[in-house]
């Protein structure tokens, strides 16, 4: 077994094989490199890159690598298995609440999630007026390049030995461990990041967290959060802090955490009831858990 | 020319045959009496038995108790007889197995090995592809994105 730790995208990435045989190692080796590339093509934040150079166009370009049109591709699937709620064109109001350069660069804002509703009482949604399609969408892949990203690098790996990649807590799982065990999951606990809320075992499948808990951002007299409601262009107003979803792909799970998210717990927890193959995890802000019935194989222990 | 004494016919013969025909009749009488007599004494024999017979009980379709087909069914196992291990001692008595008792299949217990096992550090090197038992695995964390 060998695992190395880089960071790529804005985030601490780790990827594990099962094996020892020198090709394997070298094609592990290898990951930080895919990610290097990868991010080149698809970051916002990078000028140069070709999401950065058909932002600047609106889409206006001759041609379109076939990574970016993998994401594409991948980002509209999201967009229509979410009914619009989790969409790639959000970029000009992630921008217009402030964020606008790598989450690094911006000071985080200090804020206690202790309290329920805290988020919901600071936020106040003075302008709802949300461009709709238009020439100037520009986009942003955000979750989705990070769950393709693992996903890639979770295929071009399996091949070798059974496989993880975790790209920044978005999880992409080739199969069983050679115990014939699951992977060893733990969901951080958004309230407290040096603790963990839940342990899963989590055999093929992906698994992904979207948490207001972390990337949040004061603008002005408002604190902001980084996860769009697309129905009102600001950050989505929700009970929940924390939704984990263990789905087929790292994609899927990527998709749903989000929408779930954004729908809050009442029209969340009916959204994921008409999915049997996504399993969920919810905590809300007041520090409830909730899950689905189909979590439960999945779950050791939780708080 | 008279009749000789051979071809006349004999008054005492006829009387004869009338006596005849009375004891045959008497003695079929007498048969046919005596057999309907033993035949109803067996008739209510039959029926004293039924009455100190109790009445078997009825099976509902759930339980019902076919005898085997003989040429598939295994041996007799006596339930009674289950070894500590719980499979049961197989016996042959001869006889068909009951319907009602299942035939408990001896299980296979694999023999306990000792696997060794070598799980390499970053970087090291290792040949112990054939192990199979994870020892530390590794944890990872989900959460919003860092």
């Amino acid at each position: 077994m060998k695992t190395i730790h880089f960071r790529a995208m804005g985030c601490k990435m780790n990827a594990t094989v099962f094996s020892s045989s020198t090709a394997a190692v070298n094609k592990l080796n290898q990951v930080p490199d895919w990610f290097e590339e990868w991010e080149q093509i698809l970051s916002r934040f990078r000028p140069d890159s070709e999401l950065s150079l058909f932002n600047q166009k609106f889409g206006r370009v001759d041609s379109i690598s076939p990574v970016f049109q993998s994401v594409l591709r991948t980002a509209n699937q999201m967009e229509y298995e979410s009914d619009g709620l989790v969409t790639p064109k959000i970029l000009n109001q992630l921008e217009k609440i402030g964020y606008d350069r790598s989450f690094d660069m911006i000071k985080q804002s200090q804020s206690n999630f202790g309290n329920a509703n805290s988020l919901r009482s600071v936020i106040i949604m003075e302008d709802r007026s949300f461009p709709t399609e238009n020439n100037t969408v520009q986009y942003d892949f955000g979750g989705v390049a990070k769950g393709w990203a693992a996903h890639q690098a979770m295929q071009r790996l399996e091949g070798y030995a059974p496989t993880l990649v975790n790209a920044g807590g978005d999880i992409a799982i080739s199969a069983l461990m050679p115990d014939g065990k699951g992977w060893i999951i733990k969901i951080t606990d958004p309230f407290d990041h040096e603790k963990n809320a839940a342990e899963l075992r989590v055999g093929r499948g992906g698994v992904a967290t979207s948490g207001i808990d972390y990337r949040i951002w004061q603008q002005g007299d408002h604190l902001r959060h980084h996860i769009i409601d697309p129905r009102t262009g600001y950050p989505a107003e929700t009970d929940l802090i924390s939704v984990t979803v263990i789905a087929p792909t790292v994609m899927d799970a990527e998709m749903a955490s989000k929408t779930i998210l954004i729908l809050g717990s009442e029209e969340g927890l009916k959204w994921l009831r008409l999915h049997s193959s996504f399993a969920g995890f919810l905590i809300y802000k007041n520090g409830e858990v909730k899950i689905s019935e189909t979590m439960v194989q999945y779950l050791r222990w939780s708080i | 020319m008279p009749i000789p004494e051979k071809q006349r016919p004999s008054k005492v013969n006829q009387k004869n045959n009338g006596v005849k025909y009375l004891i045959t009749s008497v003695s079929l009488v007498a048969v046919l009496g005596l057999w309907n007599q033993f035949s109803s004494s067996d008739q209510l024999a039959q029926e004293v038995s039924k009455k100190n017979t109790p009445e078997p009980q009825v099976n509902t379709g759930y339980d019902l108790n076919l005898p085997p087909i003989p040429t598939v069914v295994p041996k007799y196992y006596d339930p009674l007889k289950v070894s500590s291990n719980g499979v049961q001692d197989q016996v042959n008595q001869g006889q068909l197995r009951q319907v009602g008792i299942p035939t408990i299949q001896p299980k296979s217990t694999p023999p306990i090995t000792i696997q060794q096992v070598i799980i390499s550090q970053p970087g090291g090197n290792n040949s112990g592809s054939n192990n199979n038992t994870v020892v530390n695995p590794p944890v990872n964390n989900t959460g919003s994105s860092h």
